[in-house]
């Protein structure tokens, strides 16, 4: 499409002799005139215009004015507006580029005007505003991707009703962006699956690995009397033999958490998730599995330990993701012990309401990055599952 | 990244924290640092000025020693503060390299 530009100025004479001028330079553009601002308002509005060429002193509205009233108005505050007014004083041409215009020449016109700067300023102006537009489209079409990408991962995770054994309470606050974090929960042959995993990394690609990881998951799983330990060990191999990273083997790295609650015994295995919780119903207290575990998806053939204990009816296991303590850059990374306090703060709430604890517990880790000026960063995901 | 040589063992003295905006830049050191001709039978990471780390650092760590293992030379990690030496546990690293105060 060609360009568009827009002359105000109460002169004729000065209109055609900036068109003129555009018109030998700016080949195929198209232009449009206007006496006053209140026409270059209706101009804007009616059609679409790549550049302002605009005079300062006009009738009905002067330039100062229309000036304002385009920057103040997000549709239109982009479009490139260029001063040409007969008003040399130093304050007027500050105050003009201050309230968003991008240059400025005074009347009359020099030959040297006429021939070079005004043209380039005015081919500079347009592609620059080019350029912003493109910037533009592309983060609508990114922020729409993204919007997409964290649709689906939230279809990905489990949903809270459903399950005979366990009672399933969930809290998630996506981020901005994408991110890596993963929570599963099925029942199957009469047993209770779950696992929390965090895939390294943030963005589109941690995304993707956390959408490979919940296949794998749920493919493993379907070995009949699997094990936590072997769960891992399984994943972590098929990582190996299905994923050529042609040297770069840092892509599909994640902590997990895999717990299998079968009767009245829970199995569980840690691959360097940070410490889940247990809640006991026969003290009403929360206490953290201490248990380590080196992460998957970096070394082949690793070896992983179950452990077990006890899980009666009313006992919960509290996981999460490390997006609850850890905001800022790198900071707060073993704020698990900050989540063992609170919860141990909040375990009366704990067992009368689940779903409150988790957003007392959330509005907790909220306050303390508030406190320190900080958000969070990273996706916050919170599972707590209870013994029917 | 500072690199010290000292007989046969390469100092790496980290600068920066261990975050995901750095790791990039650590890469290339790192590539740099294997294909010249510098000679040494071992690497110490030094993260003694190191506060701040996330999962793409921990990450950048093992896949040092990775690179280190393959070519047959000594990795090792030294300074790290006693947060970052709880979350190498929580993930078992001190099973496959020291950790030096």
């Amino acid at each position: 499409m060609p360009y568009h530009i827009l002359i105000a100025d109460d002169a004729t004479m000065n209109r055609s002799l900036i068109k003129n001028i555009l018109s030998k330079s700016l080949v195929g553009a198209e232009f449009s005139e206007a006496i006053n601002g209140e026409e270059v308002l209706a101009a804007v509005q009616y059609s679409q215009i790549d550049l302002i060429i605009l005079d300062l002193i006009m009738p009905v509205m002067d330039g100062f004015q229309t000036l304002r009233w385009l920057k103040k108005h997000p549709e239109f505050h982009d479009i490139p507006v260029i001063v040409n007014s007969a008003i040399t004083e130093i304050k007027s041409i500050e105050e003009t580029l201050k309230e968003g215009a991008v240059d400025y020449f005074t009347k009359p016109l020099s030959p040297n005007d006429m021939e070079i700067i005004l043209p380039l300023k005015a081919k500079n102006a347009l592609l620059l505003y080019e350029q912003q537009r493109t910037i533009i489209a592309l983060n609508r079409q990114i922020s729409e991707e993204l919007k997409n990408a964290n649709t689906f991962a939230n279809i990905m995770l489990p949903k809270e009703g459903g399950f005979r054994r366990v009672d399933l309470f969930m809290k998630y606050h996506p981020s901005l962006g994408v991110g890596g974090d993963f929570f599963d929960c099925v029942e199957l042959d009469g047993r209770i699956h779950f696992m929390v995993a965090d895939v390294t990394g943030h963005g589109i690609a941690a995304g993707m690995a956390a959408s490979m990881v919940k296949v794998l998951y749920r493919k493993t799983i379907e070995k009949e009397g699997i094990l936590p330990s072997e769960i891992l060990h399984d994943m972590n191999c098929a990582i190996f033999e299905m994923f050529d990273f042609a040297g770069k083997d840092n892509y599909l790295v994640f902590t997990a958490f895999v717990g299998i609650i079968d009767g009245e015994t829970l199995y569980y295995a840690n691959a360097g998730q940070p410490y889940p919780l247990i809640y006991r119903e026969a003290s009403k207290s929360f206490h953290e599995v201490k248990e380590n575990g080196f992460l998957v998806g970096i070394l082949n053939h690793i070896h992983y330990e179950t452990r077990q204990t006890d899980f009666r009816k009313g006992d919960m296991v509290f996981l999460y993701t490390d997006g609850l303590f850890c905001a800022g850059e790198g900071n707060d990374f073993t704020g698990w012990e900050k989540v063992c306090m609170m919860s141990k703060h909040f375990d009366h709430v704990a067992g009368e309401n689940p779903k409150e604890f988790l957003e007392e517990v959330f509005y907790a880790f909220y306050m303390f990055h508030k406190a320190s000026k900080l958000d969070f960063t990273d996706d916050v995901a919170m599972m707590l599952i209870r013994k029917k | 990244m500072e690199e010290q040589l000292l007989g046969s063992c390469m100092r790496l003295i980290l600068i920066d924290g261990l975050t995901a905006n750095n790791i990039s830049k650590f890469n290339t050191k790192v590539e740099a640092l294997m294909e010249s001709d510098m000679q040494f039978t071992e690497v110490v990471l030094d993260l003694v000025n190191i506060r701040n780390i996330d999962s793409m650092g921990v990450t950048f760590v093992i896949g040092l020693y990775k690179k280190m293992e393959n070519q047959g030379k000594a990795f090792s990690v030294s300074g790290a503060s006693d947060d970052i030496v709880s979350l190498f546990k929580l993930m078992k690293l001190d099973q496959f390299f020291e950790m030096n105060l």
